[in-house]
């Protein structure tokens, strides 16, 4: 039961990350730069996020 | 600067099918690129203590911000160097901050407006070697700047009307080095072109 809950716990934090991880791409796509954290090459498949 | 450890990372999330069908790319890219960014804000947080000037640092962070994620400006290549000359802008800004007397601040500020708006206007945006922009991208662009550059103004004179000069001087200070990166990196740019 307690390991079910972990697993489950571990899975939602898992889509939380992915989530961050998709937004902020995102966001790098649709601005020119982020803040003035370093800007590594975006990789072309994120180019289809682009929103406008 | 994380991106092997946000690889094995991404591989985990694939593997249990919750990275919501993204490519790895797209998963590590955001992975690295969030962890750099988080660190930075985190560290500047740490400045503003350090400093004693926590509100200080976050609105300077984010009326810099404002203008630089359109205007674009200057990246180091290595994202320690960019690490390290960010947090020493930060460094120099709470000091500035700290230093000035409020008096000299309004002037300051003008005199720092009238310098950067111009230089803004007529370079934003500016691409990099890592992030070059199309025709379509450059209008966006321009035209999401001016936007900011209006409501930032509008914040800062407010703010000096409303006797704020502290902060209205940190937003100067944000689009003056908003400027001085976009401006830095144009003659980076027309250097490596000659």
């Amino acid at each position: 039961m307690r390991n079910g809950a972990y697993k489950n716990f571990m899975y939602s934090l898992g889509g939380v990350v992915a989530s961050l991880a998709l937004m902020i791409t995102t966001l790098n796509v649709n601005t020119t730069c982020l803040y003035m954290a370093h800007q590594p090459k975006l990789p072309d498949s994120a180019k289809k996020l682009r929103k406008f | 600067m994380f991106t092997k450890q946000m690889e094995n990372l991404a591989d985990v999330l694939i593997k249990s099918e919750i990275s919501q069908g993204q490519d790895k790319d797209v998963i590590v890219y955001g992975l690295s690129a969030g962890m750099e960014l988080a660190l930075n804000i985190l560290t500047t947080v740490i400045l503003g203590v350090m400093f004693g000037l926590v509100l200080e640092s976050l609105i300077f962070l984010g009326s810099f911000a404002f203008i630089r994620t359109y205007a674009g400006g200057y990246h180091c290549k290595k994202a320690i160097n960019c690490y390290l000359m960010s947090n020493g802008f930060i460094i120099l800004v709470l000091s500035v901050i700290k230093f000035t007397p409020e008096g000299y601040m309004f002037y300051l500020g003008v005199a720092m407006l009238l310098i950067a708006i111009p230089v803004l206007l007529k370079l934003a945006p500016v691409e990099t070697p890592s992030k070059p922009l199309d025709e379509g991208e450059q209008k966006y662009y321009y035209k999401k700047t001016v936007v900011h550059l209006g409501i930032e103004s509008a914040v800062i004179i407010i703010l000096f009307l409303l006797k704020q000069n502290r902060f209205s001087f940190l937003g100067c200070i944000g689009i003056a080095l908003s400027a001085g990166l976009a401006f830095a990196q144009q003659q980076q740019k027309k250097h490596e072109n000659v």
